[in-house]
């Protein structure tokens, strides 16, 4: 039994799976784009590549997988057709098609491709198009019909013109970025993005109107109205997460979003933006990006923010204190005017702080925590809307992926969602039995963001991350 | 009404919803279907109660049910926005997300409810008819009145106009059976039972006639079967890993029951791939092969079931056999990779129930939740560098059921260039820079920090280098007593064995507590350390046992 055990623990991992060629040919008249991607890969033994997947969403997209084989060199077979099915989507997307690749064994070559059809909003704006990949495929092949006014950015690819169609190939196996566009500048991506949003925001239904005026109550200045009017937005509406394709920025009616109660980024960034409009306070809608593109596309904008008195306000931010953005990557903002604004990431706005009093002798601790800016969400998301006996389980299980070994017994802490004050806590408890020999690593909490935690410890002896009596 | 919701707030805290009823009927149709009728009001009450029932999902399986929403609306309270009706849609699963097996027969209609606030009223009907039951004939419903929030009336009947002979998990007096006989209708008021299941049928019926249907004869003349015996030496447990290791777990709607009829062992072979239902059909059939007396078997995997059930009420499917020794059942779930040839199922399956799908039938079986001799043995053997506050030296860590079993995924599933990582993390290491794993006992060779003042020394004990210990230590003083979970139960013993001690040191006296021993000297010139621990569910007073793990002072040696 020892005998075979091994054999079967030797056949672990060691094979990674990699694609080897990708090919995409896109067709577009105008209205109707369609994209077919064929993939050529080799399975390794990780099992990645058991199922591939393609999301779609079915209102505006067609999707079909026109071919699909695998095997062994010189021994391909079809996949059967059980294994190919919809599923439901990831990351925002409603479905996804599926294909499975039952038996892979590692070695196996693969070849598959997908046709999708799109009949939607974008589509019917332009040609836009963009693949960035890492250093995978050994070739990337992309070819579009010639039209008039594509620009063109990439890094690591060549162009070559045939038959009405352009074709651009990979040279460069370290970094590949090819992005594709017909809009010719700035302002006409910000017109794509925005159009339905200020479709959207001509109207005031009564129920809006309601909360600019319980808004308009937090204060004289503007930016503490807006602030209160995020708070109403984050506290009565389920924030989706960015959903891909052309939903990522349609704009329903307001009085639609508001009856749904739930609302995507830019249908927040909207509504805030309406809300602002009723208190007499001008606060546009900016789409933003963490990746430069290469030319103007309106691809990639997945944040939505509006401009107050120049500054930034992210409605689909759920408790976030007041006027903080995160940003620990460079945003790209399309500002008013279509105007691309480069905003540098802010890191010096975070900070924690928490103080130990132990009393070993009395085997008593108690944890203050004061936070700003990153730290501040990070408290707030962890245990806002939660009871007593379960924002103690949670600051329980706060202290042991710490390490920490003391046992908290109750938990104060300020209003979590008034985002205008800073978020503290205080923690009481007890700590394990303490002899005269008694000596202890420093307790520190993980955060799970970069920044200055500074940490203070209380009546007894600290030294080089230890502490005694 | 309004102060039957009231009475309810005062007595145990608001609830997160209010069902003012709640009622199914279930039907035996002339024409061999069955419908479920299920009607329901209910008023959110807090913020998670308009979360839970602004979206309500419904699971079906197209093909053989269809899903009828009769109404669902939302009665608002506040004044001028009258009432609204739901929007509902039905699609995939949302659990059968990309990553989960191909299983394509199961829907669900989602049932949004817009706009919905605390206090106003929900209203659904639900209409399911049954067309066709996999493997079986017997039908089973549970229902599950008190489970809900907080329930002003519920109300089951069974209508049985064809005499349908019924069984129940509930014939006692606490239900009123009226004149459909047999109905049983039911007040919460009139009742403690938290749960009812009628059945057409026992589990023993069941697994008779799921016998007839799946184990088919034609599959011994499987010729691959005996090859793959020949090489595992007829062992359960090798023929288990073979079957676990070999076959890719990816599947689809194959068969005539979607979900619960497996594919041949030929089949399965050839493909190299199948799920959990391919896999038992197929190990059944290699233990037939080495003498054994084997069958498949429907399993849930998230604990008991009902008293009676239908092939639905399961969702997973394992292979068992008879004990050679005393005929009791031996479970061995070939589904997860990396569980060691020993355990047979992983402990994640414990407390669950199964049936054995035997000619002829045979009743439920729960696999037992203790008596596995669950135990971890660690022994460090090195040497300690007070200057740079570093034990150097070899860890060999062995053990029984879960801690094994963690072991053993931990190594098998993990990628060799993260494994040192992986077991640094698991063990508490500074640093590892080898491991190495015979699949009873793994060494790892590496380096662990001590912590020091000019006084004492602290050693690393249970509390560091047992991570599943730890993550036990987690879940004590808050969690109230009655929901204290052992997520990965065992007997700890750690042996640490030291050079480089100045045998003047002052060496801390003995811990002796409740479940927890901790005792410290000097053998040979060595210092000797020896912490044993008992987090299992036998140790009556297990809070204090972790509470003195957690401290310090019997592993905090002093200067001279």
């Amino acid at each position: 039994m020892m005998i075979s055990s091994l054999i079967l623990i030797a056949g672990a991992i060691a094979l990674p799976s990699r694609y080897t060629s990708v090919d995409v040919e896109i067709n577009w008249d105008g209205v109707v784009k369609e994209t077919t991607v064929s993939y050529s890969a080799i399975a390794g033994d990780d099992g990645r590549f058991l199922r591939v997947t393609r999301d779609f969403d079915p209102e505006y997209m067609e999707i079909e997988v026109i071919h699909s084989t695998y095997g062994f060199p010189g021994q391909p077979r079809d996949v059967p057709e059980w294994a190919v099915d919809t599923l439901t989507g990831s990351e925002g997307w409603p479905l996804a098609i599926v294909v499975a690749f039952p038996g892979l064994r590692p070695g196996m070559t693969m070849e598959w491709s997908f046709r999708v059809r799109e009949a939607g909003v974008m589509s019917g704006s332009g040609l836009f198009y963009t693949y960035i990949a890492g250093s995978e495929p050994d070739t990337i092949i992309v070819s579009c019909p010639d039209v008039d006014d594509l620009a063109v950015g990439s890094v690591g690819f060549t162009e070559t013109a045939g038959r009405n169609r352009r074709v651009f190939t990979s040279v460069n196996e370290e970094y590949k970025e090819l992005w594709l566009s017909t809009a010719s500048n700035w302002g006409e991506v910000q017109d794509i993005l925005l159009e339905p949003s200020r479709i959207s925001s001509l109207e005031t239904p009564p129920d809006l109107r309601e909360a600019a005026i319980e808004a308009g109550a937090a204060g004289a200045l503007p930016r503490m109205r807006v602030s209160r009017g995020r708070v109403l937005i984050t506290e009565s509406l389920q924030l989706l997460p960015f959903p891909g394709g052309d939903a990522g920025f349609a704009v329903r009616s307001l009085q639609e979003i508001l009856d749904s109660r739930r609302a995507t980024p830019i249908e927040a960034a909207t509504l805030l933006s309406a809300m602002c409009r009723v208190m007499s306070i001008e606060a546009p809608v900016i789409p933003a990006t963490d990746i430069l593109p290469l030319v103007p596309s309106p691809l990639g904008f997945y944040r939505s923010f509006i401009l107050v008195d120049g500054e930034l306000e992210e409605p689909s931010e759920y408790l976030s204190p007041a006027g903080w953005v995160d940003a620990e990557d460079t945003l790209w903002l399309l500002l008013p005017g279509g105007v691309l604004a480069e905003m540098p990431p802010l890191m010096e706005s975070d900070t924690g702080l928490e103080i130990w009093d132990i009393s070993p002798s009395d085997g008593e601790f108690t944890l203050t925590i004061q936070t700003v800016g990153g730290f501040d969400r990070e408290l707030r998301r962890k245990l806002a809307g939660m009871n007593n006996e379960e924002i103690l389980l949670t600051v329980a299980d706060w202290f042991l992926v710490s390490s920490i070994y003391y046992y908290p017994q109750s938990v104060q802490l300020s209003d979590l969602f008034d985002l205008t004050e800073d978020a503290w806590i205080i923690v009481e408890g007890i700590i394990p039995p303490a002899g005269e020999q008694w000596i202890e690593t420093a307790p520190s909490l993980n955060w799970s963001r970069e920044g200055i935690v500074t940490r203070d410890y209380v009546n007894i002896q600290y030294s080089n991350g230890v502490i005694s009596r | 009404m309004l102060a039957a919701i009231l009475t309810l707030c005062l007595m145990g805290g608001i609830p997160d919803a209010v069902y003012l009823a709640h009622e199914v009927n279930v039907t035996f149709e002339l024409n061999g279907s069955i419908t479920e009728r299920t009607t329901a009001v209910i008023i959110p009450l807090t913020g998670r109660g308009v979360q839970r029932y602004s979206t309500m999902s419904v699971a079906f399986r197209t093909g053989m049910e269809e899903l009828e929403i009769v109404q669902a609306y939302a009665g608002h309270w506040r004044g001028g926005r009258g009432s609204s009706q739901a929007t509902i849609s039905t699609g995939p699963h949302r659990i059968l997300s990309r990553t989960n097996r191909l299983e394509s027969s199961l829907r669900e209609t989602v049932i949004l409810m817009p706009g919905l606030e605390v206090g106003d009223t929900v209203t659904v009907d639900i209409i399911r008819t049954i067309h066709s039951l996999p493997l079986s004939d017997v039908y089973s419903y549970s229902f599950f009145p008190a489970l809900r929030d907080s329930v002003v009336r519920s109300v089951f009947r069974v209508h049985n106009d064809l005499n349908t002979q019924l069984i129940s998990s509930e014939p006692g007096s606490s239900w009123e059976f009226l004149n459909l006989s047999p109905v049983p209708s039911h007040s919460l008021a009139e009742s403690s039972s938290l749960m009812i299941s009628i059945a057409t049928g026992t589990p023993e019926r069941l697994s008779a006639e799921a016998s007839h249907s799946l184990d088919r004869p034609e599959h011994a003349g499987c010729s691959r079967l005996d090859e793959i015996v020949r090489t595992t030496n007829s062992d359960p447990g090798a023929l288990r890993v073979w079957v676990a290791e070999n076959i890719n777990y990816t599947g689809a709607d194959a068969g005539v029951w979607p979900g619960w009829s497996p594919r041949s062992p030929e089949e399965t072979l050839e493909d190299g791939s199948g799920v959990c239902r391919d896999r038992a059909v197929l190990l059944t059939w290699l233990l037939r092969k080495a003498g054994y007396d084997a069958y498949p078997a429907l399993a849930t995997t998230n604990g008991e079931t009902a008293l009676v059930v239908d092939a639905r009420s399961f969702d997973h499917m394992i292979t068992v056999y008879r004990s050679p020794l005393d005929n009791s059942w031996i479970v061995l779930d070939p589904t997860p990779r990396g569980i060691p040839i020993s355990a047979g199922a992983s402990f994640g399956l414990r407390g669950c129930t199964f049936l054995p799908i035997v000619p002829g039938g045979t009743a439920l079986q729960t696999i037992p939740l203790n008596g596995w001799n669950d135990t971890l043995n660690i022994l460090i053997s090195g040497e300690i560098d007070l200057e740079e506050n570093l034990i150097t030296g070899d860890l060999k860590a062995s053990g029984y059921g879960v801690p094994l079993e963690l072991i053993t995924t931990l190594f098998t599933r993990s990628d060799p260039s993260n494994r040192n990582e992986m077991f640094r993390r698991f063990f508490g290491a500074a640093q590892c820079d080898s491991v190495f794993f015979d699949g009873e006992e793994v060494t790892v060779h590496g380096k662990w920090e001590v912590f020091r003042n000019s006084e004492y020394v602290l050693l690393p004990g249970l509390r560091e280098i047992s991570l599943p210990g730890s993550r036990i230590a987690s879940l004590l003083l808050p969690a109230p007593p009655d929901s204290f979970l052992i997520d990965a139960p065992a007997t700890e013993i750690l042996r640490v064995s030291l050079s480089g001690f100045d045998t003047e040191s002052r060496l801390p006296v003995l811990v002796n507590a409740p479940g927890y021993i901790c005792s410290m000297d000097f053998e040979y010139g060595r210092l000797v350390y020896t912490e044993t621990a008992d987090v299992t569910n036998s140790n009556d007073d297990v809070l204090q046992t972790l509470l003195v793990r957690s401290a310090t002072s019997a592993r905090a040696v002093g200067l001279p």
